[in-house]
């Protein structure tokens, strides 16, 4: 009995550990990169809504184009736009 | 006198009709054919800016994936940047290239090729085209664009079979590999 407790114990430490670490590779990506995949989600959802989308984001379309390049030049945060918008 | 020349230029006019009719469905028929959308016209609705931004960084996820080095693909951004090359014209060269890899035929200096066309004044469909040619021109199994291509052009000096790898295979290896085709 205590064996088993033991385990039930050892699985949930270790299931904290997996959403703390999760949670600090979340926390590590650019913000920019979240506010590029909300849009992209948004994009998805409502295709003909782009200027309100972009306006809700506080950003013109330039803004979000120039925006857009910057991640996709970087190797990091394309990756991680890869797997938010995925 | 005046008759002859009212139906001169009317066939005149009808002819140049008929060029620029074919000339403009061949240039759709090949857009079509290699899955790249119409761009750089003025009909580019604020969507498709933004749909070809979102895809941007995937594109550069899948050319990172294929083999391409960061370096390169900052290069190319440069170049492209540095034109001020509409978002949706970026994302078509991008797929280009990937599709070139993708296919075994990777740009020996991409961002050098996209320069020189981009310097050389061509934009838009054309660009798209010229990589599209570009590669079929590096295709040797490629028989039908490349020996049109070929058919009248000397290769230049780069594009020929290394002398001393041509003499270890024998000319007939070295000229098959370079033309595609038996001599």
């Amino acid at each position: 009995m205590l064996l088993l407790g033991g385990a039930c114990t050892s699985v949930e430490s270790s299931k904290a550990r997996v959403n703390e670490a999760a949670a600090r590779v979340n926390d590590a990506i650019d913000a920019s990169v979240r506010t590029a995949a909300q849009i992209h989600k948004a994009m998805k959802a409502a295709p003909a809504r782009g200027d309100s989308i972009l306006a809700a984001a506080h950003l013109t379309a330039e803004q979000f184009e120039a925006l857009m390049h910057r991640i996709a030049s970087d190797s990091a945060m394309s990756a991680d736009y890869k797997r938010l918008t995925q | 006198m005046q008759a002859y020349k009212v139906v001169l230029s009317l066939i005149v006019v009808a002819a140049t009709a008929s060029l620029s009719l074919s000339a403009g469905l061949s240039a759709q028929a090949l857009t079509t054919d290699i899955g790249i959308r119409s761009i750089g016209t003025p009909q580019v609705t604020l969507a498709d800016r933004i749909d070809a931004a979102l895809a941007l960084p995937l594109r550069t996820v899948e050319l990172r994936e294929v083999g391409v080095r960061d370096k390169s693909i900052r290069q190319l951004f440069e170049v492209m940047g540095a034109r001020n090359l509409p978002t949706a014209e970026q994302l078509d060269i991008l797929t280009a290239e990937r599709d070139a890899v993708r296919e075994g035929k990777p740009h020996a200096n991409f961002a050098a090729f996209v320069q020189d066309r981009l310097d050389a004044g061509v934009r838009g469909v054309s660009l798209a085209q010229a990589i599209h040619v570009e590669r079929l021109r590096r295709t040797p199994s490629s028989m039908g664009v490349q020996q049109v291509a070929f058919a009248d052009v000397p290769p230049a000096e780069s594009q020929l079979p290394n002398p001393a790898h041509a003499r270890r295979r024998g000319a007939a290896s070295a000229h098959h590999a370079t033309w595609g085709r038996r001599p």
